[in-house]
């Protein structure tokens, strides 16, 4: 049971909501394949919950910044903790009066990021909705979470071990990115100033790859210390060929760098649907 | 008759002369502008903020402005505004009319259900045009590093400014950085979890790290501050004759009561270079009422 955080004073929404979908329904071959087909078909048996976390109602007089909606949701459950990555489309979103709250286009209703896990903890993707009337009380949300889970399959992890030994030597040799085409090295600040331009932006501890990636099967990078601990990063900066992981302390010699691919068994699609979630 | 004509010409421009201060305050209206209501589920943040919307002749002459409320209330009754027991008065906020974010009035979230809001209080307008003593320069102030400048005016304000060198300004910015205790005790009082004070001890410690790197400059001015009142308005560097040199970027630590400052300016800062210090005075300040009834919530 995760410990409660403090920022959920959503005891009450979480509470009045009603969650249909409380445990992954397998939609492989019963629901149309997503839209945007960046992820394959999703796996069936993935084990989570999906509740309203947070509400920022931001309502404005003027046009900008644009009123709108954003919520957070929680994934609770068995299987959550090992959802590495979400993101929520939505179908339907109305207003206790009617008022339909997805009348934006797929890319500013939706969720379409991906948001990844941070600290042990589950991911909480975010959507974005019209704003309400202020005379409506509750909202209504259905749609599909998109999780992405690499534990489930071990092709979908590959890790290569003292990746800072690697550091300017030619591409890695790892049979499972070979097989996607993946061509993968590992550049230090000092290169040069031939990528002037990239490193003026990359921080003391940042970890620089140039990944050479044709499929567009690579998902994500993790970094993890030579005790096994994931290491903690503030994000991933891509530019061109060249992909800057964010650190926030120095990469000890026996860290092990994480890539993660994109299977089809890795995926998995959730109904949900939240009702009479209460409006701040 | 041209004797006639001149002598009340005269006589015109000694009394638009004297009333010219009345006439800079009396000039400037200020009224509800652009409304946003941030409601989060979160108690502790979200709020209602309302754009002030400066009209009238005297507004080029303000340079800075200070909301004080008196009370705020939703058309259901919700109490917007209660002044807490200790709480000081906000510092003023510099002022342009083409300046963007524009000032704003910062009240509690109205009631869900609520239409519209009132508002009272004043707004202090600053206006140094109205009051010569405004405008302090102290010359050749790096003539005296680490020792306080002395001057009649900043000592009547209160305000006690010392040039540093480089050694003493990374030895006071050390001193002036909240311990973990401090930071600790902050938070308890504040309500956060164990986990989050020792996520804000790291943060204030990669911030230090990054204060620490950052060495001042050839072309940095450095001070500390003792200002309690709020009474600096500007700081600049000139030069002996007058021009003023530009600080490309301005980096501060501690409150007013005590403020670690450095100034990087775009040219090294002469020998005979000046400090020009803007103080409020309460000739240069004047209040203008807000009285907004029924202000339409989005």
């Amino acid at each position: 049971m995760r410990k409660p955080h403090r920022l959920s004073a959503l005891a009450s929404i979480a509470t009045i909501a009603t969650i249909d979908t409380l445990v992954a329904t397998p939609l492989f071959g019963q629901s149309k394949p997503a839209k945007k087909a960046a992820a394959p078909a999703a796996a069936p048996g993935a084990n989570f919950s999906v509740s309203p976390f947070g509400i920022v109602d931001r309502r404005t007089s003027s046009d900008f910044p644009t009123p709108r909606l954003e919520m957070t949701l929680k994934l609770e459950g068995p299987d959550a903790n090992a959802v590495q990555a979400a993101r929520a489309r939505i179908t339907k979103a109305e207003d206790d009066t009617g008022r339909n709250l997805a009348d934006k286009p797929a890319n500013v209703a939706g969720g379409e990021d991906w948001r990844e896990s941070r600290e042990g903890e589950p991911p909480a993707p975010a959507i974005t909705l019209s704003s309400p009337t202020r005379k409506a009380k509750t909202l209504a949300v259905e749609g599909t979470l998109e999780a992405y889970l690499p534990s489930r399959d071990p092709g979908a992890l590959v890790k290569i071990e003292k990746i800072m030994a690697k550091k300017d030597k030619p591409a890695v040799a790892i049979p499972a990115l070979a097989k996607e085409k993946i061509k993968l090295q590992v550049l230090s600040k000092e290169v040069g100033s031939l990528f002037e331009r990239l490193f003026m932006m990359v921080g003391e501890n940042d970890l620089i790859l140039k990944v050479d990636d044709p499929g567009k099967k690579i998902f994500s990078f993790g970094l993890v210390g030579p005790d096994g601990a994931a290491m903690r990063t503030y994000g991933t900066t891509d530019m061109e060929s060249y992909r800057i992981l964010r650190i926030f302390e120095p990469i000890p010699e026996g860290a092990t760098l994480e890539v993660r691919l994109k299977t089809a068994k890795s995926f998995a699609e959730i109904p949900f649907k939240l009702t009479e979630v209460k409006l701040p | 008759m041209p004797f006639r004509r001149g002598a009340l010409a005269a006589l015109s421009a000694a009394f638009l002369a004297h009333l010219a201060p009345l006439a800079v305050a009396q000039n400037v209206k200020v009224a509800a502008g652009d409304v946003e209501d941030t409601r989060a589920s979160d108690a502790g943040w979200g709020g209602l903020s309302i754009e002030l919307k400066f009209s009238g002749d005297g507004v080029a002459d303000v340079k800075a402005v200070r909301v004080k409320l008196k009370s705020a209330k939703d058309d259901q009754g919700t109490v917007l505004y209660k002044p807490e027991p200790d709480e000081k008065a906000k510092d003023f906020e510099e002022f342009s009319p083409d300046r963007s974010p524009k000032p704003k009035v910062r009240l509690k979230s109205p009631a869900r259900g609520a239409s519209s809001v009132d508002v009272n209080g004043e707004l202090e307008l600053f206006v140094p045009k109205k009051d010569p003593n405004t405008k302090q320069k102290v010359e050749k102030f790096q003539a005296r590093l680490d020792k306080p400048i002395s001057n009649a005016a900043l000592k009547s304000a209160k305000v006690d400014i010392t040039p540093l060198s480089a050694a003493e300004y990374k030895a006071r910015s050390a001193k002036n950085k909240p311990t973990k205790e401090e930071i600790a005790a902050e938070g308890k009082k504040r309500g956060a979890s164990e986990k989050e004070i020792q996520q804000m001890i790291q943060m204030m410690d990669a911030l230090a790290s990054l204060v620490a790197g950052e060495e001042p400059a050839e072309t940095s001015v450095l001070f500390e501050v003792k200002d309690p009142d709020g009474k600096i308005l500007g700081l600049e560097v000139a030069e002996a004759n007058g021009n003023e040199i530009h600080a490309n970027s301005r980096s501060s630590s501690g409150g007013n009561e005590k403020k670690i400052l450095k100034l990087d300016l775009t040219q090294k800062a002469p020998p005979d270079a000046s400090l020009l210090v803007t103080l409020r005075t309460s000739k240069s300040v004047t209040s203008i009422p807000i009285a907004w009834k029924e202000v339409p919530l989005p």
